[in-house]
């Protein structure tokens, strides 16, 4: 298991991590929160590999999340997880960007998020589901997001994408991939460019019931997806913008950076 | 033949006046995105796995805590939570007023007040459990009224033989009484469940901008 919290702390943030499939190295901290890089312990994801990420953000803390590679599910005879387990405090912030998540052919595996938003906490999440490699059709992924605030539930949704369910017309048919924003504790609005459209593919954004705004791109290829990713970068800036950093730059989204020395050194490991 | 059955009959009437008749479940959209008529069947399958389920889940849960007394703000709430299109919650809330005069009138009681803006099956529920229809027979009637409602709208989108599409219908009714059954033994919010259908969700939104247009949703 890999656990990160984040609390603020006079001069620098108190930030506490425990590594687990996944290693934590920390980019930047200040006096209210750390945006901190996610490394995969070798190869990810394999055949009954469960991956399980703790996460607490104290009272009045922001945490960033950011990934260094994208995922593979490879194919197995045993189902693979990939689970993140989140607590967001009053006046806290949690932004996690995922980089794209493939499921392979004859791969079996589930994502689940669960999320405990209090007081006046947000969180942004962005995850990309590409099903099937290069040539592939893709194997089976059930997405779970379980949201909650101090009143009730905010979000819900279990996405069964396994093969005979996905190509059902209203479900994803013939498309193959996902981009899902999703900002909860408060309604940030779509991203210019919108357009509602009529066709299969698209981006959509919904407004939820209660504090919450999800914006999803569904289409054949995430090189079609125009919108996921700005829309993700000025979300994010909303989400942090009151809190006071040093260090203000975006961490990836609008070019790709090379990335750091020391985790280009574990990667070549 | 109990009285839930006749019950079952009488909601499950498309002449019952609740304001069905508006309804596609999603069709039109689907049709103007490029679903053809040889995959209603696959259609109306997506539906009862994911929207469908939601929707008799949450009916069923409404009536159990409507038959304990307790509070069907939290179920409306749950539900809410499972729909983020707001095109669909504004429409179950719309068809949810329209089940709230069938209930006031043919089993009046007292009703909260909040009850004008809870969404249809939270209503169904309530009107489930005031008319005495059991779990098992009020997931049939979600299950068989949305696979009713798609292939009446089909009908008048694309016409064709009304017979082929009741014979879809009748051929989904197993699954529709094995759903029920699944579901009717549910209590809580909690274990209402939250399948989702992308697509569906996306065309519910479209449609929603739509000006020329047959059905509501």
């Amino acid at each position: 298991m890999t656990h990160i919290s984040v609390a603020p702390g006079p001069g620098r943030c108190y930030l506490r991590t425990q590594d687990g499939r996944l290693s934590v190295r920390a980019l930047h901290r200040d006096p209210h929160g750390a945006r901190v890089g996610l490394i995969a312990n070798g190869a990810l994801l394999l055949s009954g590999d469960r991956v399980h990420v703790e996460i607490d953000v104290a009272d009045g803390a922001w945490l960033e999340v950011v990934e260094s590679t994208g995922t593979v599910a490879y194919r197995g005879e045993q189902p693979s997880s990939w689970t993140v387990d989140a607590t967001v405090g009053d006046g806290a912030a949690l932004s996690w960007g995922s980089l794209p998540f493939v499921v392979s052919d004859n791969a079996t595996t589930h994502r689940g998020t669960r999320l405990r938003l209090h007081g006046t906490g947000r969180a942004l999440l962005q995850e990309k589901i590409v099903l099937g490699r290069a040539g592939q059709f893709g194997g089976d992924i059930a997405m779970s997001l379980d949201a909650v605030d101090d009143s009730g539930p905010l979000q819900r949704e279990h996405l069964d994408l396994s093969q005979p369910a996905r190509v059902l017309p209203g479900i994803l048919g013939r498309l193959r991939a996902l981009d899902t924003v999703t900002a909860l504790g408060w309604t940030p609005q779509p991203p210019e460019g919108l357009v509602a459209g009529l066709s299969g593919a698209g981006e959509t954004w919904f407004p939820l019931d209660r504090s919450g705004s999800v914006f999803r791109w569904i289409g054949g290829g995430l090189f079609q997806d125009t919108l996921g990713d700005p829309t993700f970068t000025a979300w994010r800036a909303e989400l942090l913008a009151k809190y006071p950093r040093r260090d203000a730059t975006p961490p990836r989204r609008a070019a790709p950076q090379p990335p750091a020395p020391t985790l280009a050194t574990r990667f070549g490991g | 033949m109990s009285t839930s059955s006749l019950l079952l009959a009488l909601l499950g009437d498309a002449r019952l006046p609740s304001g069905g008749h508006t309804q596609s479940a999603g069709l039109e959209p689907a049709l103007r995105a490029g679903t053809t008529p040889a995959e209603v069947p696959a259609y109306l399958r997506a539906r009862l796995r994911t929207v469908t389920r939601v929707e008799a889940g949450t009916a069923v849960v409404a009536r159990a805590v409507a038959a304990e007394g307790g509070d069907l703000d939290a179920v409306e709430a749950a539900w809410a939570a499972r729909t983020p299109s707001p095109a669909l919650r504004a429409n179950g809330r719309r068809l949810g007023r329209g089940y709230l005069r069938v209930l006031q009138t043919l089993w009046p009681g007292p009703t909260d007040d909040r009850a004008r803006h809870w969404a249809r099956p939270v209503v169904l529920g309530l009107l489930a459990h005031r008319a005495d229809l059991c779990p098992v027979d009020l997931a049939r009637l979600v299950g068989y009224d949305d696979a009713q409602t798609v292939t009446a709208a089909l009908l008048k989108l694309e016409p064709g033989d009304p017979l082929q599409a009741t014979a879809w219908v009748r051929d989904l009714l197993p699954d529709i009484d094995r759903m029920a059954r699944q579901l009717a033994p549910l209590r809580t919010p909690d274990e209402i469940p939250s399948g989702g259908a992308p697509l569906i969700e996306r065309w519910a939104q479209t449609h929603d901008t739509t000006t020329e247009r047959l059905f509501s949703a």
